[in-house]
């Protein structure tokens, strides 16, 4: 190169490197009057906060996005959402252009299965006091349907809170046992426990636990060898005996309020709870509550205790938490079923055609682990075995026959099955560190009882453990796990000789955006694919591929034994092999062209370096185990992740399901709102599905000429959103969208009926 | 003067041999991460993106090769200068549309597109385009300034 050309080219590498400089901090101001990530950790902090002073209860965001383009979130809204009932999905919107000028500005709408709705905003004069019941209870069952029930449960929610500050309550939870039902939640140090239900002579009775003074050696040490003490709480224990109403039952005048002791119970005072209508058009809870709390006078006090006591059948009787019990059954169900060979839920490649496998028939009951055990199990979890598994949460019927499924499901449908199923699900996403730290330790024969354990002690996070949480609980609990992070699936491979599972950190879910996760899997099977062990779902077989556009790289290898430093290394082998393997070809290279091509600069270089990348990378594409084009499953996963705009035909006819043998109805619902109710014949394929339920659906449907999607209602955005992804499987022109979802579909059911009868 | 020119050039060669190395290692290890990356800056056609997407793994990885060992210099800057222009533009765009997206540059776990990520970009190339304007001959160059020479 002359130096008159190389002084040209050093300026104009200047003045083109001061404009790219300059450029984006004059463009700044410009571009950046938009929400981005970078300040939506303050942002989410700060909605968290004002949401819950606005409504005065704490509220867990669960959900932020600043992506406007998802479903069902319309386009300039800025979202966050919170379920309160499983099959309800409670929304705030915020406007986004007003967002940074008028921070204040919160729109809370609650949205009901039936198109029902409430809406809220921060200076409606409308009184909330029911609102903010609703917002603190979470619960795994259908709302009750009496008002009767209803004015019980969010009474007695209100009252316990009406007279202090709301801050620091849980959400509370609701579920059933038997024929009682328990509503409990936290408050500062104190956790309340409702349990409805006639028990004895009471009709309802409330256990308030609190903190005392004294504390219990627990005789376990801590990381720097203290001794660990455990809190003693005293447990009061006050029933309510009757509920008063007046007339015509519209008005609760007040209750009698005691003591319970043992089987007694002595009235003490008198609550007064008053509620009325409120107007009709006002939909869902047509009540307000005021409440009268009469002073504490009179209470049962049981010192020195630190276990939660529970009133059943008119006994005071001490209970372990029921939650941790089933979770820890539900895992050594599963786990039990693998060593027993159980098939896990496999999916088949529906790209790779029915001849490589074709749909897979599932059994009637489904192929949850639980029903292949049941000798070692609970009472509870024999329930929840016998009542498990519709066979359309996990592995879709191949051939969803119209008609022969019940538009609603039966109370035991819906019952402890699903409702474990949801508490875990809900539960999961910020305790999925501390479970599959459960999975593995059951795994390699080592297990950690999940009741004795305190799990929050492992949640460092707001979003759940770290994965500096989830090694030091294995270390705790006599286990080792070592953190890899940028891991191949190489690592899959090499764990084979090491007796040891991993613990795999996901990425955003497919259509989940922003979710992070934990989750178990034991290296490769003998059919090089993986089972992944992700509760509450079934144990899935999946293609590493397919695992690879979730998995961020990063995993923990647990072992019973201490980890070597060449196991260490050999993690990253794979990389190892990678340089070496690159180096080799370009010292292949430059041996050829110092005898073929003896031109030494510029552009035939840059050719022949480009020719060796293109060689490298055709090798790869069609050579390799986890190349684009042995994987096109795993290939259109990855776009399914990132589509978001394919315009796919609609139809707002509610009458336009034309049903037969080659039309397949999809319902892209929650799995609990599909069980509550759906178009007969419809496949779940919910919002959240893994990519096992995915590949199970996609499986079952690819034979179908013609798919309609649905979701709620037409105002409804999963119906689309699950549509253009469905398209990257199955032919476009296939799919439609039945715009006027559940709802419209039952209306008109509704209206034929009617029309039939008259 | 010359010889701590030359010092300088290396050591930046060095660097961006370093550092196109370790990007690709990453996108290696897992493609199809690197894919999502590149398709959400929905500059690419959907069914292009795999092919190229390979390609642009296997460059980086003999790019950052040819610059860590030293050979095939001026043509392994060249295309240094070229990716990293293509990187630099990708991430102008996605900046100008508002696309709240990761960069793709160093594996999964990354804060989105800002001015950080697009100067880091501009300055890779920039430091290229020195190398390959500044940059002393290689070793295998000085067997043709001999027979030149001769």
């Amino acid at each position: 190169m002359s130096d008159a050309l190389q002084r040209k080219t050093t300026k104009l590498t200047i003045i083109a490197f001061a404009t790219l400089l300059i450029l984006p901090v004059i463009l700044n101001p410009l571009l950046y009057s938009q929400v981005s990530d970078e300040d939506g950790v303050k942002l989410q902090d700060t909605l968290s906060l004002l949401i819950s002073s606005t409504l005065n209860t704490k509220v867990t965001i669960e959900k932020f996005s600043t992506d406007t383009s998802e479903a069902p979130f319309e386009k300039g809204v800025l979202s966050i959402g919170k379920s309160i009932y499983d099959q309800h999905v409670v929304r705030y919107y915020y406007d986004h252009e007003k967002l940074r000028p008028n921070i204040g500005t919160i729109i809370a709408e609650e949205i009901y299965g039936d198109n029902q709705k409430i809406s809220l905003s921060k200076n409606d004069a409308h009184p909330s006091q029911y609102f903010r019941g609703l917002v603190g209870v979470k619960t795994t069952e259908p709302p009750l349907t009496s008002p009767y029930e209803n004015a019980l449960l969010l009474g007695l929610y209100v009252m316990g809170n009406a007279s202090e500050d709301t801050k620091g309550t849980s959400i509370a939870t609701y579920r059933k046992a038997g024929d009682e039902q328990i509503l409990q939640y936290e408050h500062k140090n104190y956790k309340f426990s409702y349990h409805f239900g006639k028990n004895g002579d009471t009709l309802a009775s409330v256990n308030i636990q609190r903190p005392s003074l004294d504390r219990k050696p627990t005789g376990r040490k801590d990381r720097n060898g203290k001794e660990i003490y455990s809190e003693v709480t005293t447990t009061e224990v006050i029933g309510i005996r009757s509920i008063r109403l007046n007339d015509d039952k519209s008005r609760i005048t007040g209750c009698t309020v005691g003591i319970v002791e043992g089987k007694q119970f002595t009235p003490g005072s008198v609550w007064k709870i008053q509620y009325e209508a409120l107007p009709p058009d006002t939909v869902f809870t047509p009540f307000k509550f005021n409440v009268v709390e009469p002073p504490f006078d009179n209470k049962v006090v049981i010192p020195g205790e630190e276990s939660e006591y529970q009133f059943i059948d008119g006994r005071i009787v001490k209970v372990i938490d029921e939650s941790a019990v089933r979770v820890q059954n539900q895992i050594r169900e599963q786990i039990l079923a693998q060593f027993r060979g159980s098939e896990p839920t496999r999916r088949t490649d529906p790209a790779r055609g029915a001849g490589q496998g074709g749909p897979e028939p599932s059994s009637p009951t489904g192929s949850n682990a639980s029903n292949t055990t049941g000798s070692a199990i609970t009472p509870d979890s024999a329930n929840l075995s016998a009542t498990s598994t519709p066979s359309t949460l996990s592995t879709p019927s191949p051939t969803p026959t119209p008609s022969t499924q019940s538009t609603t499901s039966t109370p035991s449908d819906a019952g402890t099955e699903i409702a474990y199923r949801s508490y875990l699900r809900s539960s999961s996403s910020r305790h999925c560190g501390v479970y599959s730290a459960v999975v593995a330790s059951e795994l390699l024969g080592k297990p950690i009882e999940l009741e004795s354990l305190p799990m929050e002690d492992y949640i460092s996070s707001v979003h759940g453990s770290t994965a500096e949480d989830v090694v030091r609980l294995l270390r705790e609990q006599g286990l080792h796990g070592f953190l890899v992070t940028n891991a191949d699936a190489g690592l899959f491979q090499r764990m084979a000789g090491w007796d040891a599972v991993a613990i795999l950190h996901f990425g955003a879910s497919l259509q989940v955006e922003g979710v992070a996760h934990w989750a178990v899997t034991q290296g490769l099977n003998a059919d090089g694919r993986l089972t992944v062990i992700d509760l509450p779902r079934d144990p899935e077989s999946i293609a590493v591929a397919d695992l690879l556009t979730t998995w961020d790289g990063t995993a923990i290898v647990v072992s019973k034994h201490p980890v070597t430093l060449t196991q260490r290394l050999s993690s990253y082998s794979g990389l190892a092999v990678s340089v070496v393997l690159v180096f080799s070809v370009l010292a292949a290279g430059v041996f050829l062209q110092r005898r073929l091509l003896p031109q030494p600069r510029g552009i035939p270089q840059a050719a022949l370096l480009c020719l060796l990348a293109l060689g490298f990378a055709l090798v790869w594409y069609f050579a390799s185990p986890q190349g684009f084009a042995n994987n096109p499953f795993a290939v259109n996963l990855t776009r399914a992740k990132v589509i978001t705009g394919t315009r796919l035909q609609e139809t707002p006819n509610v009458d336009a399901l034309e049903l037969d043998d080659h039309t397949a109805i999809v319902d892209a619902r929650l799995p609990l709102e599909y069980k509550l109710g759906h178009i007969p014949g419809a496949v779940n394929l919910p919002i959240d599905a893994s990519i096992g339920e995915l590949g199970a659906t996609l499986s079952a449907l690819q034979n179908k000429k013609r798919l309609y999607v649905y979701c709620n209602n037409d105002r409804c955005g999963w119906a689309s959103a699950l549509a253009a992804k469905l398209s990257l499987f199955h032919p476009a022109e296939q799919i439609v969208v039945y715009k006027p979802g559940y709802t419209g579909y039952r209306e008109s059911l509704g209206h034929r009926l009617e029309r039939s009868v008259q | 003067m010359n010889g701590a020119k030359s010092a300088f050039t290396k050591t930046l060669e060095l660097g961006i041999g370093c550092v196109l190395c370790l990007s690709g290692l990453i996108h290696f290890s897992n493609p199809y991460f690197f894919l999502e990356s590149v398709l959400r800056y929905d500059l690419l056609p959907q069914t292009l993106a795999p092919a190229i997407v390979a390609g642009l793994v296997g460059l980086n990885l003999f790019v950052g090769g040819s610059l860590v060992l030293g050979v095939l210099r001026s043509g392994a800057l060249l295309t240094a200068a070229l990716l990293f222009f293509v990187f630099t533009v990708a991430q102008f765009t996605a900046y100008w549309r508002d696309m709240p997206i990761g960069c793709g540059c160093f594996g999964v776990d990354e804060s989105p597109i800002s001015v950080w990520t697009m100067l880091r970009s501009t300055g890779l190339l920039a430091a290229s385009l020195v190398c390959l304007a500044w940059g002393s001959p290689g070793p295998d160059n000085a067997e043709v300034e001999a027979g030149r020479r001769a």
